[in-house]
């Protein structure tokens, strides 16, 4: 009983923050972050209770009827299993230390209290979308998220890239909800419930149709591919980067990005009884982003950009995870994903804040000037880029592992490059901002309260994912399989840690050669000529690209100091230009093609909108009369030959 | 006989209201004269919706089997009186009126509410015909309130003479449609349908004649073209009730006419209602886009609301009419809510261009908090009254198959967003152009918080409504 | 006597007269002239219907009477919206009022 008070207590708290801090924001706005913080540490507590009550006690699963419609009850409950454990310490941990961090990080902000209050708000939509015991409600919790996500994109309106940038994230993402309402409409329509349980039940029993099944996961997945930032609609997260920093970290980072991720798991078994290609499409648009998004990622200059399409990519890497079957490996990387993304984020906010920029060519040698900054996140770098022992190199070999077991060797192969396009990446960054000279001498270390989040971030970044490493007998696996699959010990697969390390050294080593050269670049230049001796393709090379490379991009990247004739020459060439080349076109494919998709669609109804009214609604009396009579004699032709006629 | 007359008690009380009206105006001195005359007029219709209420349950055909006394009918009757006694007390403060004779407003609204319960109870086409002229003419009138206003005239004319030409299509449809059965009685035309081929061209045209002229009362395209014109040209106060009350007398008396006299048509008119709300949606949807006056914007949000409500009369079934019902109290409730709000911005800025609603969010925050909830609504958002209409809308098509319809629905509702937010991107993300807080009356205050609380309601405890409106179907005189 | 086509015809004709007219005119008055002339077809359809089908009931006819009331009371408010418009404009040609448009 105690247990059910406090799980409801949970996601109440920060809600009664947030009304707190609208009502007294006015007032008394010092006071604001600590309104906020008292209600994130609560529900942190509350987290914590409830992960120990499911060790102990198992699945937790409670409601209430909230409403009767006809004769079938609709409920507000708690379903706190293991997934939901987890996800709910993952929550509240990171909206509490980017809201420590935010005290630093939003100083002297004329709307602190709004800020506080929307990120209650967010943790508090977030946290009953966690424990959500039936689609509806977590339907519900899904839009206000989206909703605080749209609020605080737009904090600083004054700049009109934000809004516009709120606006698009929340079109976009209503797009994938259009999947989502229909899914919950035709589960609604064939089960009468939207409980979890019953649902599973009625899955279990066979009473559906497949091709139901298979319309609903599909349906679910466009809501989560919205949610999620999967291709195409992945477009509105970079743009999301517009909101404030320690914003990126939570919601667009950690959390909210990742319900779509957690929804699919959620609704894993009606996946799994739906047709085989609706799982195959999960897997398929999963790895397809996360290859194209590391991609681009190797060519964005602004920092905050490069994480973004970071996550990107990371989140195709779960949704290839759910697709080829490893449930377990999805939600283990996506827990220590939001820890190291959430550390790279803040991280990234604390050298905007000591550097006054973000556009990485406009750093460089920040270690030496941030010291804890630049150290917890080479932390954070080498986690996501794979290195063992830390987290990220477990669960990324585990979706490997998966991958490999499922047979399905294309996604096995695009997530490779991948991890190896995730350290080239991501040590490009690292390499760039923090090493070589030091450009900007007025650069400095954040205040406390900003770098102790890094540090206590630094923590799980590093270690949470030896918990789901065979070194500790993959606790962590055990602890969220679903029922019956508990005992599938995933046996260490050497061969694919061998590979995944080997793809995070090359892509490792690669950054170092292409973009830390100022230790001896031309001795390494020379070095790699000789070592990848492919000379005698140069010609063929220099033709490929001006064939293929646009004009305009190859005067960006002659603009660019870095982007030195020495490494076209040199071996390097074979990988590392097509690489940043590549990336370079698939930006261009990004913004241009998939970015003029949804404008220009917004732009078509537009002028459709504006020549009709221009055209038709004329004001014109006579008009109106025609159109009227017109309309009419159209509309019963049309009915009369279709169900007159025709009958 | 005169048990009969007990149905009657709320019409007659609502006749009564608005003669004593007329009279008072006459008799009264002139000062404070508009809110004594505005208070007798509320408890009029209050008085009225109080009778109403308590007929509730009952069944009855009186008046020589003209007009129905069922639940149905009952429930929507209450919503037209609750919404008719808010559109006058908005008008106190707001409207400008002749000094001469002020209750005019407030007769009209009455008179007009008075020919909506007229439609909404109607079982025979002669009804109903006077029912709508006794809501359309003093609409007409008081589009063209504003006597100094060309706008305003000109909002009259259009109303009048495109009201007039559908009115004529919809008498000749009900000529033919005498023609073929001998009788005007919406439940023996059915009788006598058995008779008749239901390929017969000339009883299907009759039928679409008098479905249109009922569609142009809820502007359905294509016969929606004054809507936009009228709604900006009105004083706002006029706008509020036409976009929000005769709508639902225009849906009852379409739905009573399609289920009751045209069973056997079935495949037909579910076929016209389909098409017109998909051409109604999309058109609605389209068109809100670049509109840049907030009245015409929500006109034709207005429109696109009638399409979706479209969906559940072409689907036949009880689930789908109880959506319908549902779907119609929440969209007065929202719509009455906006224009409350569009009134009281307008009294400030002198316009009503979406951008005078800009930073809005911080000269009066709980206008636009309240504001944000409305167009939420309006949008589907999840703890609203839109939110469940829409979803109750799209269940009962899914359940009848009718997925694309649904489909289109949904895809028209995210465009919505992109009008609707834009309203809410002036209001929190686009900086103020005066920075003086914004004062707003008691009386607007006390408006809003009826409407939010209805928005609200239905939208996070909307259980008693929707068994109410699945059981007053199942009272529905034909079932 | 006549036979009830005639009836039918001839109210078809002014029906779709009326609807030339409204199509046609410019003069807001003559519009609403036209809207009338359909309405009298109507009557027309109604009185004939009656007469030849249901003689006893008189159902026609009585609606016939209900139209005309009302129809003189729209044309007494249009009118007088036209008036208010020749007021403000000086003009009663529909093609000049037009300021409430798109």
């Amino acid at each position: 009983m105690a247990t059910q008070a406090v799980i409801w207590l949970i996601p109440v708290v920060p809600a009664v923050a947030f009304i707190a801090l609208l009502a007294l924001g006015r007032v008394r706005r010092a006071a604001a972050p600590y309104i906020g913080l008292t209600a994130a540490v609560l529900s942190l507590v509350g987290a914590i209770w409830a992960v120990v009550a499911v060790g102990r006690a198992g699945t937790i699963n409670f409601d209430f009827i909230w409403l009767t419609v006809g004769n079938v009850p609709l409920k507000i409950g708690m379903y706190i299993d293991p997934l939901a454990a987890v996800m709910l310490v993952v929550v509240t941990t990171v909206s509490l230390l980017v809201q420590i961090y935010s005290i630093g990080y939003m100083k002297g902000e004329k709307r602190l209290s709004w800020y506080y209050a929307a990120v209650s708000l967010f943790t508090a939509s977030m946290l009953s979308l966690v424990i959500a015991n039936n689609f509806l409600q977590l339907y519900i919790s899904w839009e206000l998220v989206g909703l605080c996500s749209y609020l605080l994109i737009g904090f600083w309106y004054e700049k009109k890239s934000a809004s516009s940038a709120a606006m698009k994230a929340f079109i976009i993402t209503r797009i994938g909800d259009v999947g989502f309402f229909l899914g919950l409409a035709l589960l609604f329509v064939n089960t009468h419930t939207f409980d979890f349980s019953a649902v599973r039940q009625i899955v279990a029993a066979g009473s559906l149709g497949a091709g139901t099944l298979t319309a609903i996961a599909l349906l679910f997945f466009a809501g989560a591919a919205g949610k999620s930032a999967q291709f195409p609609l992945h477009v509105w997260l970079p743009d999301a980067m517009e909101g404030p920093t320690p914003v990126s970290a939570l919601i667009h980072a950690a959390t909210m990005v990742a319900a779509g991720v957690y929804l699919v798991a959620r609704s894993f078994f009606i996946f799994e009884a739906a047709h085989p290609a609706a799982l195959q499409v999960v897997a398929g648009i999963g790895a397809f982003t996360a290859i194209l998004a590391a991609v681009i990622a190797v060519t964005m200059t602004d920092i905050k950009k490069v994480l973004a399409y970071s996550t990107i990519s990371q989140l195709g890497f779960m949704m290839a995870a759910l697709g080829v079957g490893g449930y377990t490996a999805a939600i283990f990387h996506l827990t220590t994903h939001a820890f190291f993304k959430a550390l790279l984020f803040l991280g990234a906010g604390s050298v905007i804040h000591g550097a006054g920029t973000q556009n990485i060519y406009e750093m460089g040698g920040l270690l030496k000037k941030m010291k804890v900054t630049g150290w917890t996140f080479l932390i954070a770098t080498l986690s996501i880029a794979g290195i063992v022992p830390l987290s990220g190199f477990w669960s990324k070999d585990e979706i490997l592992t998966e991958a490999a077991k499922s047979g399905n060797y294309i996604i096995l192969g695009v997530l490779l490059v991948t991890a190896f396009l995730t350290a080239f990446y991501m040590f490009r960054l690292y390499f760039v901002v923090f090493t070589g000279p030091v450009r900007d001498e007025h650069a400095h270390e954040s205040p406390a309260v900003m770098t102790y989040p890094l540090l206590i971030l630094a923590v799980p970044a590093a270690l949470l994912g030896l918990a789901g490493s065979p070194l500790l007998g993959n606790w962590f696996t055990k602890f969220i399989a679903l029922p019956g699959a508990e005992h599938i010990a995933a046996a260490p697969d050497y061969l694919m840690m061998g590979l995944s390390t080997a793809a995070a050294l090359a892509g490792i080593g690669l950054a170092w050669v292409m973009y830390k050269r100022n230790l001896s670049e031309e001795r390494f230049g020379r070095t790699l000529f000789y070592f990848f001796n492919i000379a005698k393709r140069r010609f063929f090379l220099d033709e490929l690209y001006q064939f293929l490379i646009v004009r305009p991009i190859m005067r960006l990247a002659a603009a660019s100091a870095w982007f030195d004739i020495k490494v076209l020459d040199g071996a390097v060439n074979s990988v590392g230009p097509l690489a940043v080349h590549g990336g370079y076109r698939a930006a261009q494919f990004d913004s241009v093609v998939i970015n003029n998709v949804y404008d220009s669609g917004i732009n078509i109804i537009k002028t459709i909108g504006e020549a009709t009214r221009r055209r038709v609604n004329t004001g014109l009396i006579p008009r109106y009369l025609a159109y009227i009579l017109a309309g009419f004699v159209v509309l019963a032709v049309i009915v009369y030959v279709l169900f007159v006629m025709v009958k | 006989m005169a048990r009969e007359f007990i149905y009657l008690v709320p019409e007659i009380i609502v006749l009564a209201t608005a003669l004593g009206v007329l009279v008072l105006d006459l008799v009264l001195g002139a000062k404070r004269k508009p809110l004594i005359l505005a208070l007798a007029s509320v408890a009029g219709l209050l008085a009225a919706a109080g009778f109403t209420a308590n007929l509730m349950g009952q069944r009855a055909i009186v008046m020589a089997d003209m007009f129905v006394i069922d639940s149905f009918g009952l429930v929507l009757k209450v919503v037209i009186l609750v919404g008719a006694a808010l559109s006058v007390l908005l008008a106190v403060g707001f409207l400008e009126r002749p000094k001469s004779h002020p209750g005019e407003y407030d007769f009209l609204i009455v008179a007009s509410t008075l020919g909506m319960m007229v439609m909404t109870g109607s079982n025979n086409l002669l009804l109903a015909f006077l029912g709508i002229q006794l809501t359309s003419i003093p609409l007409y009138i008081l589009a063209g309130f504003k006597r100094n206003d060309s706008k305003s005239s000109e909002a009259a004319l259009k109303y009048f003479l495109l009201g007039v030409l559908t009115a004529a299509l919809m008498l000749y449809g009900m000529s033919l449609l005498y023609g073929l059965t001998g009788t005007l009685n919406l439940t023996t035309i059915a009788a006598r349908l058995g008779g008749i081929k239901t390929n017969d061209p000339v009883l299907f045209l009759g039928m679409v004649f008098i479905i249109a002229g009922f569609s142009f009362k809820i502007a359905a395209v294509p016969f929606h073209f004054w809507a936009p014109d009228v709604y900006e040209g009105s004083p706002t106060c006029v706008t509020a009730f036409i976009s929000a009350v005769p709508k639902i007398a225009g849906f009852a008396v379409l739905l009573r006419l399609v289920y009751t006299a045209f069973p056997a048509l079935t495949p037909q008119w579910t076929g016209l209602m389909a098409l017109m709300a998909v051409l109604t949606m999309v058109t609605g949807n389209i068109m809100a886009i670049p509109q840049k006056d907030i009245k015409r914007m929500l006109a034709f949000s207005g429109i696109a609301h009638v399409g979706y409500a479209l969906i559940a009369l072409a689907v036949p079934g009880q689930n789908a009419m109880g959506a319908l019902v549902f779907y119609l109290l929440a969209y007065s409730a929202m719509t009455a809510g906006a224009f409350t709000i569009v009134v009281a911005v307008g009294r400030v800025s002198h316009e009503h261009q979406i951008t005078s609603f800009a930073g809005l969010g911080t000269r009066a925050p709980v206008l636009a908090a309240a504001m944000t909830v409305f167009l939420l609504s309006m949008l589907g958002f999840p703890l609203t009254a839109g939110f469940t209409g829409k979803f109750l809308v799209f269940s009962a098509a899914i359940e009848k198959h009718y997925v694309w319809l649904a489909l289109i629905g949904v895809i028209n509702s995210v465009i919505s967003l992109y009008y609707y937010f834009g309203v809410v991107r002036q209001m929190y993300l686009t900086p103020a152009r005066a920075t003086t807080k914004m004062q707003v009356s008691g009386l607007v205050w006390l408006l809003i918080a009826i409407a939010l609380t209805v928005t609200f309601a239905l939208g996070i405890y909307p259980e008693p409504v929707i068994n109410l409106t699945r059981h007053l179907v199942v009272l529905f005189a034909r079932f | 006597m006549v036979p009830l086509q005639y009836y039918i015809i001839m109210s078809a004709i002014l029906f779709t007269i009326g609807i030339y007219g409204v199509l046609a005119r410019r003069n807001a008055i003559l519009v609403l002239l036209s809207v009338e002339i359909m309405f009298n077809a109507v009557n027309i359809n109604f009185m004939a219907f009656s007469a030849y089908i249901t003689p006893a009931t008189m159902v026609g006819q009585i609606y016939t009477i209900f139209a005309v009331a009302s129809g003189a009371a729209e044309i007494g408010i249009g009118l007088a919206i036209i008036l208010l418009i020749y007021r403000g404009r000086e003009t009663v040609n529909v093609d000049e009022v037009n300021m409430l448009k798109w």
